[in-house]
């Protein structure tokens, strides 16, 4: 049982240091009451409205770019620790998926889907 | 650390993989050329000539593969490893390898004009039938249920977009999202399976897991029966079977063809490689498993199709239906079985395809020729199309002497030997349904020459068809192949040198076969 006193220790103070600040802010921070800000989520979206509503495809698109560049990089941390170890194998591999992910970006670009207008 | 890398062994996957990465490149290049009025060889680039490049390109791509891939067939097998074996290119890959680049080729030769007629001439579709060909090539060599997994969804997630690709059109938008919807069900279950089948075992390779296989074990059945069952929804075989007609029928129809002949080129032949190496431990269990899916394609599939008035559509249960013949090949579970299976595979590939070619010939500005009736009077006025129409069907109902007969007749010879071999009647049974059900098939097979040949032409709407020279060269060789492979079959057929095609069937099947 010993060993799981600091994690009790832990999940106390956690949730400790959450409740004062919850508490803190109600008593001490200012308060302004209207329809508005009593919704949840105020970004300045209304948070009850259809959900058939359309966006523009082109969120899509810097999403979609923005995943696969995201992926790439991740797949990279592994493949510098280990590179050493690879040599020439792990290099002619990469510089392989580098260039076909090259290719798709190429591609995206001359077809316009960088473009915002 | 050096992993064992025989590139030559996978060249024609290597020929492809630069095809689907380099082809949307040159797309985008030329449809620059054509927006800055460049000229080249003297003349300035237009669609025509763009659409022809990306053609001709493809093509030549795919034949190079093709002519590899024969040319080393008899090759002893090449591993693809990396810390253990991922990819085996024996005779079973190189055989349903050269049946994908068949229907491939074939494709994109119909696809060229087709696409055009429907106002949807990008290059970008010859880039996706690439990658799903890929996919394909690799799932039939997948010794590894991760490498599986991922040829797997290689080859499926093109085809949902190929699927979609007549934008405008609203059935192609259902068909694509309907295909991706069932399609992603299945590939979860499948994945599923092969979770369990590792927790089971304790490895993901197919040779290891039939090694520590433990028929108690309901982790490595259940693994096992979700694995199946992902694969009887990708063959579209009965009861997982019901989105295969609202696809088939939305689809653009060189897509459909593809769909109906590459898919399951490559999903039995990863069914083969995973029932046979991998759960062969089982196969005792899932006999009854098959027995019973084979029986239900066959006869929801023929049954069915007798009642659609949509070619597409009768077209997609009698695919249906094949694959319920074509399970009884992994029912029977030994050489003769899977060669009987493989043959059949390479016979359907080519019925198939001219049938959904003559469907393609027929569409004029995006309007298809739906409905069975509409084919009224073909002969008359496209007397060829009507005649290959005529072929594939007889074929396809496996009428002697055509090519579909022997695919037949290879797989009840199969089941039959078998059957006396170890005194089961549940496989004479099994035989027996066959034959009936393809005399149910003549029902709907032969409805369609009846229409083009003995019904009037319908006033302005005629099938009016005029194929392009590519659409005849393709109709030319499925009726010749439908006619060879049908006249000179099996073991007397000797064509272009020594490719006997049953033979070849026979090595590819004992690469895995017990």
């Amino acid at each position: 049982m010993a060993e799981y006193a600091g994690l009790g220790l832990f999940l106390l103070l956690g949730s400790g240091l959450v409740a004062l600040f919850l508490v803190l802010t109600s008593v001490l921070g200012p308060k302004l009451r209207f329809a508005e800000k009593q919704e949840p989520f105020e970004c300045g979206e209304h948070p009850i409205v259809s959900p058939y509503q359309r966006f523009n495809v082109k969120f899509y698109m810097v999403a979609v770019s923005f995943i696969i560049f995201d992926v790439e990089m991740v797949f990279l941390y592994p493949w510098a620790v280990v590179f050493k170890g690879l040599a020439w194998y792990g290099f002619v591999g990469m510089l392989i998926f580098l260039s076909v992910l090259t290719i798709g970006l190429a591609y995206e670009w001359m077809k316009g889907g960088l473009d915002w207008n | 650390m050096m992993p064992n890398l025989d590139l030559s062994a996978i060249s024609p996957m290597i020929f492809v993989a630069v095809g689907a990465i380099l082809l949307p490149l040159l797309e985008v290049l030329l449809a620059r050329m054509i927006e800055r009025r460049r000229s080249w060889l003297g003349r300035t680039v237009n669609r025509e000539m763009a659409s022809t490049a990306i053609v001709i390109f493809t093509v030549l791509l795919l034949v190079l593969a093709l002519l590899r891939t024969v040319g080393t067939f008899d090759l002893p097998v090449a591993h693809f490893n990396l810390d253990h074996p991922m990819i085996a290119v024996d005779q079973l890959t190189r055989f349903l390898n050269a049946v994908l680049l068949i229907s491939a080729i074939l494709t994109v030769l119909v696809s060229s004009r087709y696409l055009a007629d429907i106002g949807m001439d990008h290059g970008e579709f010859y880039a996706l039938l690439l990658a799903s060909l890929l996919g394909m090539m690799l799932l039939g060599a997948a010794t590894d249920l991760i490498m599986l997994f991922l040829a797997l969804e290689l080859m499926s997630i093109p085809i949902y977009a190929l699927a979609g690709f007549q934008r405008s059109s609203l059935k192609s938008n259902e068909s694509a999202l309907k295909y991706f919807i069932i399609g992603s069900f299945a590939s979860a279950l499948l994945l599923y399976g092969c979770a369990l089948l590792y927790g089971a075992t304790g490895t993901v390779e197919l040779a290891e897991i039939a090694r520590g296989f433990d028929p108690e074990n309901p982790l490595t059945l259940l693994g096992a029966a979700l694995v199946l069952v992902g694969f009887a929804f990708k063959i579209a075989s009965v009861p997982f079977h019901q989105w295969a007609p609202d696809v088939y029928e939305g689809a653009p129809t060189t897509v459909t063809g593809f769909m109906a002949t590459a898919v399951k080129v490559a999903a039995f032949g990863a069914l083969i490689r995973v029932v046979a190496v991998g759960l062969q431990p089982g196969a005792e269990i899932m006999y009854g498993v098959f027995w019973w899916l084979a029986v239900l394609s066959m006869t929801v599939g023929n049954v069915m199709a007798i009642i659609q008035q949509n070619t597409k559509r009768m077209l997609a249960y009698s695919s249906v239906a094949h694959g319920g013949y074509m399970l009884v090949g992994i029912c029977v579970g030994t050489q003769s079985g899977y060669a009987g299976l493989l043959f059949y595979l390479l016979v359907y590939t080519f019925m198939t395809i001219g049938a959904f070619t003559v469907l393609a010939i027929l569409t004029r500005d995006g309007r298809e020729v739906s409905r069975i009736d509409d084919l009224a009077g073909l002969h008359e006025t496209h007397p060829f199309a009507a005649i290959v129409m005529t072929l594939c069907m007889f074929s396809l109902a496996g009428i002697p002497p055509l090519a579909g007969f022997w695919g037949k007749w290879y797989l009840l010879t199969g089941a039959v030997e078998r059957a006396t071999a170890i005194g089961d009647t549940s496989l004479i049974v099994l035989a027996v349904v066959l034959v009936m059900n393809s005399a149910i098939s003549l029902a709907y097979y032969l409805r369609l020459p009846v229409v083009m040949y003995m019904r009037e032409a319908r006033g302005a709407d005629r099938p009016d068809a005029t194929a392009g020279a590519l659409q005849t060269t393709v109709l030319w060789v499925c009726a010749l192949a439908i006619v060879l492979i049908g006249v000179v079959p099996g073991d007397f057929l000797i064509l272009f040198g020594d490719y006997d095609l049953i033979a070849s069937a026979r090595v590819a099947a004992s690469a895995v076969s017990p």
